[in-house]
């Protein structure tokens, strides 16, 4: 018979339901298994899993996201425990699309993804003005900020948005993306990191936060 | 005769689709973050929630906006005889190009580059002396110092001297369109003779779904105050940004233009507003847009077919499209696919002359080839007119059976033969010899060549020079006065 660690597993990747996550999961807590465990070995594995078929090509975006939001489900349930024990995300990343441009699909995705992968993710949407940028960054101290623009009339926002968080002195990696942005455009308008796509963002992210390729959760 | 018109779906279908659309901004509504046209939707008599922006529209409301949209849509060029009119009926369909598409295949090199400002001259160019396309766009191109805020402001400048044709833009913004207004009324002498044919039309978006945001409700406003022709775009990519079926993608960019035809006929009743949705769904390997599957013509022919016969609405379809990033077999496929599906469900305009790569990229060698397929288009949707001189009845009693006659010199064939088939531009019917004795080209080749041909020889009939000179202040001007988007 299948382990519980398994069956939490297996209920990631199949993704029937909420339910059945959390109350797996609330069984795992029941038999008195270490929160880290139930992360590692059920919650996180099943969601590596449908992100290795992803990858391979047998899985597709609706549901990686919806295996996400299983994983989710059972997180909520440990929550407080994960707290006790110390376990931590990723890290705190803010995202959002920059002024003047109304493009969501693209820094969603990335959002999203960020967020299955263990980050925790706060997305302040499109359209999103220096100044609210600056202010979020100062009251929440994000790792990581995250910028999108799909317009090449935006682009610039980008450079004033890093300009400006940088201006109050924080401690913050940033990365921007979308379709007309490029490694060199980063570059040159002093952002940490590109990336093209909503994987490699992932990747490019960990990168710059020092984290290793594998890792989910600390 | 009238156009040669397939249906996809059927009468009931079609009526089922329109009062669905309908339904849909009565009950889930559409969120117009705008304050005027918040208060103006609700004098009308829409349910409006000042906090969510969110407008219920009832459908008597949407049924009497629909009353007040004019019969006919003129868009005007240079000379009245450039002129494109829109009216039901219709028995030719007219094309053009795409504004946007930021990458360019170098005409001399082939090589994948950036579009600088020299290939918006040329693509006017080629637009102005390309027969069968009828209205030229603008290439979002780069250049050094180039206040990007105002690139649509300048390449209009340069469309306007370098082409005859109307012309269609996609406007960053309000102030952007007041100073293209300024250049047209240079023109024109004054608001009530641009009117009557605005040398341009603006195609502003809703965000899927049903969302406006306030700078595109401006310029929708704007533009219905000077009779400029709208195109709202719905672009719900299926399966992210709307439903993913083909036909719930389909109904939703029905509700969404529905509620620009709304806003724009309470504000100024009469305004034009084309249906010009940009069909796409989501790949769902990769997060990336499709725009030119099978399915994605599905959506593209249905789209017209219910805005046609159930709305009553002019029609725009992207239909010269691909995915391919170049000139090749499938962008050639991905292209006839979408324009014949958008032509046969009876679009007025076709739509992406040069596209590639989702519109990402544009090669000018591909819209010399798109003029090919938009005339093969064209020809087939004249149809055929059934009588017994086209049966050929006589003719076949003439040569009669097994005398060893031939219809080569019968009095039929001489009268028919010139017209009954098209003149091909630039696809071959050399056999192999002949084909190699004309260099071995491809079409590739053969359709480069002719461009090049074109670009040297065509010189578009020269803009006064006083209003040139008009067009180049204002151009200035604005890019002194519009900053840089970012730090408004
Ligand atoms: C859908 C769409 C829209 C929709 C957006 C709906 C929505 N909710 O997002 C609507 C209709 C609103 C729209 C409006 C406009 N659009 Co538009 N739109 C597109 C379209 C077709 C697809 C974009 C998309 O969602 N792609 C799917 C997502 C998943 O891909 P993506 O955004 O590239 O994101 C991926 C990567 O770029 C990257 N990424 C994205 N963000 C980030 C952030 C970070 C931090 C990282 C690391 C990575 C990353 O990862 C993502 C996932 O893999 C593109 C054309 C195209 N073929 O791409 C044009 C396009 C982007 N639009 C364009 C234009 C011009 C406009 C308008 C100005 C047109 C108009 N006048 O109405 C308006 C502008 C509105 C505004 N102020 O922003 C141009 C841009 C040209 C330019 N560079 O300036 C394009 C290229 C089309 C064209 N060829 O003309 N558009």
């Amino acid at each position: 018979m299948a382990s519980i660690f398994e069956e939490i597993a297996d209920a990631v990747v199949k993704a029937e339901s909420e339910a059945k996550v959390r109350g797996l999961t609330q069984k795992a807590l029941d038999e008195g298994h270490p929160v880290k465990k139930i992360l590692e070995d059920g919650l996180v594995k099943g969601m590596n899993e449908i992100g290795e078929r992803w990858k391979q090509g047998d899985a597709f975006i609706p549901e990686v996201l919806l295996s996400a939001e299983m994983m989710r489900a059972g997180i909520d349930v440990v929550k407080e425990l994960i707290i006790r024990d110390g376990i931590k995300p990723l890290g705190k990343v803010v995202i959002g699309t920059v002024q003047g441009d109304v493009h969501s699909i693209g820094k969603s995705l990335v959002g999203m993804m960020l967020q299955s992968s263990g980050f925790e993710v706060q997305d302040l949407g499109v359209d999103v003005t220096v100044g609210k940028f600056v202010e979020v960054v100062k009251a929440q101290k994000p790792d990581l900020l995250a910028l999108s623009a799909l317009l090449t009339t935006t682009m610039p926002a980008m450079e004033d948005t890093i300009k400006a968080v940088k201006k109050e002195g924080l401690k913050i990696k940033t990365i921007i993306g979308g379709s007309p942005t490029s490694q060199v455009y980063a570059t040159s308008i002093g952002a940490d990191g590109y990336a093209s796509d909503a994987v490699s963002a992932v990747d490019k992210v960990k990168e710059l936060l020092d984290l290793p390729p594998e890792i989910r959760f600390l | 005769m009238g156009k040669c018109i397939t249906r996809f779906i059927s009468d009931a279908d079609v009526k089922k689709m329109r009062t669905e659309a309908i339904n849909i901004l009565e009950e889930v509504g559409v969120k117009v973050s705008h304050e005027g046209a918040k208060q103006m939707l609700e004098k009308a008599g829409a349910k409006v929630d000042y906090q969510t922006d969110l407008v219920k529209i009832p459908g008597e409301l949407s049924e009497e906006c629909l009353r007040r949209l004019p019969g006919k849509v003129v868009l005007g060029g240079r000379q009245p005889d450039k002129d494109v009119v829109l009216e039901p009926g219709n028995e030719r369909v007219y094309n053009r190009g795409m504004s946007g598409g930021e990458y360019y295949i170098d005409l001399q090199d082939g090589k994948y580059r950036k579009a600088v400002l020299s290939d918006v001259k040329d693509w006017a160019i080629a637009t102005d002396g390309t027969k069968g396309i009828d209205i030229c766009c603008m290439p979002y191109y780069y250049d050094p110092g180039l206040n990007v805020s105002v690139r649509d402001v300048h390449g209009f400048e340069i469309l306007l001297e370098n082409t005859t044709k109307p012309i269609e833009l996609q406007p960053y913004g309000k102030k952007n369109i007041e100073y293209m207004i300024e250049m047209c009324l240079a023109e024109y002498g004054s608001k009530k003779e641009f009117k009557k044919r605005p040398r341009f039309m603006c195609m502003i978006g809703p965000v899927s779904p049903l969302h406006w945001h306030g700078n595109s409700v401006d310029m929708l406003l704007l533009a219905g105050q000077y009779g400029i022709p709208v195109e709202p775009d719905p672009m719900p990519i299926a399966g992210a940004g709307g439903p993913v079926t083909i036909l719930g993608n389909t109904l939703l960019s029905l509700a969404e233009h529905l509620s620009a035809v709304v806003i724009s006929e309470l504000a100024n009743p009469g305004a034009p507003v084309i249906f010009a949705p940009r069909p796409v769904a989501m790949n769902m390997a990769t997060g990336q847009v499709i725009e030119a599957s099978v399915e994605v013509a599905m959506i593209s022919a249905i789209q017209t077919q219910v805005a046609r016969e159930g709305f009553g609405w002019p029609t725009d379809m992207y239909a010269f499209v691909s995915d391919s990033p170049v000139t090749d077999g499938q962008s050639i496929i991905d292209r006839c696919f979408n324009a014949t599906f958008c032509a046969f469900a009876g679009a007025d305009i076709l739509t992406g002359w040069g596209c590639l790569e989702a519109s990402i990229t544009l090669d000018i060698v591909q819209l010399a080839i798109d003029s090919e397929i938009a005339d093969m288009t064209a020809r087939a949707l004249k149809g055929v007119e059934v009588n017994d001189d086209t049966l050929g009845l006589e003719a076949i009693r003439r040569v009669g059976a097994g005398t060893g006659n031939t219809f080569l010199t019968d009095p039929h064939t001489i009268k028919y033969f010139k017209t009954e088939y098209r003149k091909p531009q630039i696809l071959t019917y050399a056999r192999r010899k002949a084909w190699e004795a004309e260099g071995r080209k491809d079409l590739y080749e053969r359709a480069k060549e002719k461009v090049k041909r074109l670009l040297s020889e065509h010189k578009p009939a020269p803009a006064d020079a006083a209003l040139v000179k008009e067009w180049r202040e204002i151009t200035e001007r604005a890019e002194k006065e519009i900053v840089r988007m970012s730090t408004v």
